[in-house]
């Protein structure tokens, strides 16, 4: 009990850092995930952070331990789903989506992010399946985002052409 | 602006806020033909333009300004914030960038000049800061979300069935 209490309080702390030392908040979440590795909520925090810092290889980690901690919990797949499209990792977080719907069918949110996963991974026809069934959230974190995709797509603005771009300005 | 002119900005701005753009658009060169020498209209005018996304339009539009006598200066960030809409719309994201930035530095935070900021963000692969920018948006307009995305879904609608008929 006493562990549990110490691992929260930690993870308030490092959420206190989040915003404005993203570094700092990383360092106090490291140190925890070794103190108490089977805290989940250190580890969805730690992945989080990484998130924030665009290291999607970390982030990606540290989600999937969060994930492993606590399988039945559908909430890890939806925050894991939600970075993988933020790191344009589609294929995966449909996946990922396809796990928190599996766990539970009438989480609309989670509907609404895969629908936003398969738009990111061009297949136009799913994700226009899943919106003509599932009204989509008026969350505006899901509408920024589906803002941003949809503006990439209609542009035909992918992660390979504008990598090449890129290396060649 | 003449009274004739302001009843036309009136009208053109509820069709904006309908997303009835094209209709806008008409009312505005109205407004224009009733007062060419308003600097405002000319304002205007460039931002329906870009609405209606014919961006060389806008660009000659906000040039003509230009030439006009300003009494509206206010509406200077937000013509450059445009203006870098049509840079970004060209693929000269550096000048874009430029136009933007010096928009946002004063207060030009209209939510299309923040999408662009974002778009930029996101064209070079800087996924947090578009996010970042993106949330600006709910502080000026909160129902932009809703809207922007019913405008873009009937736009990638029309372009699949555009690519389907090829």
């Amino acid at each position: 009990m006493i562990n549990l209490f110490m691992a929260f309080w930690r993870l308030r702390i490092a959420q206190v850092y989040l915003n404005k030392k993203p570094d700092k908040a990383i360092a106090i979440l490291e140190k925890g995930i070794v103190k108490y590795p089977g805290y989940s909520f250190l580890f969805l925090h730690l992945g989080l952070a990484y998130a924030q810092k665009e290291n999607w290889d970390k982030a990606e980690y540290h989600l999937q331990q969060a994930c492993n901690l606590d399988p039945s919990n559908p909430v890890f797949d939806l925050f894991m789903g939600k970075v993988l499209i933020d790191g344009e990792r589609y294929e995966k977080a449909i996946l990922k989506l396809l796990e928190s719907i599996e766990k539970d069918q009438n989480n609309q949110l989670s509907w609404s992010y895969l629908a936003l996963a398969y738009l990111g991974d061009g297949d136009n026809q799913k994700f226009n399946e899943i919106v003509q069934k599932k009204p989509l959230s008026e969350n505006h974190e899901l509408q920024i985002r589906m803002i941003l995709l949809l503006e990439k797509q209609i542009r035909n603005w992918n992660s390979y052409e504008l990598q090449s771009l890129t290396v060649s300005e | 602006m003449n009274y004739r002119a302001s009843r036309l900005v009136n009208k053109a701005y509820l069709q904006l806020e309908k997303q009835n753009y094209a209709q806008a658009l008409v009312l505005l060169q109205q407004a224009r033909e009733k007062d060419p020498k308003s600097d405002e209209v000319c304002a205007y005018l460039g931002e329906a333009y870009i609405l209606n996304e014919r961006y060389d339009e806008a660009m000659q539009v906000f040039d003509d300004r230009e030439l006009l006598k300003i009494k509206a200066s206010h509406l200077n960030p937000y013509i450059k914030g445009y203006r870098g809409r049509v840079y970004l719309e060209r693929g000269d994201i550096e000048e874009a960038e430029k136009l933007v930035s010096a928009a946002i530095t004063a207060d030009a935070n209209e939510p299309e000049i923040l999408l662009t900021k974002a778009l930029i963000q996101v064209y070079k692969g800087e996924t947090q800061s578009a996010l970042k920018t993106m949330r600006k948006i709910d502080y000026n307009d909160p129902s932009f979300y809703y809207r922007k995305i019913k405008f873009l879904l009937d736009k990638l609608s029309k372009q699949t069935s555009e690519n389907n008929e090829c």
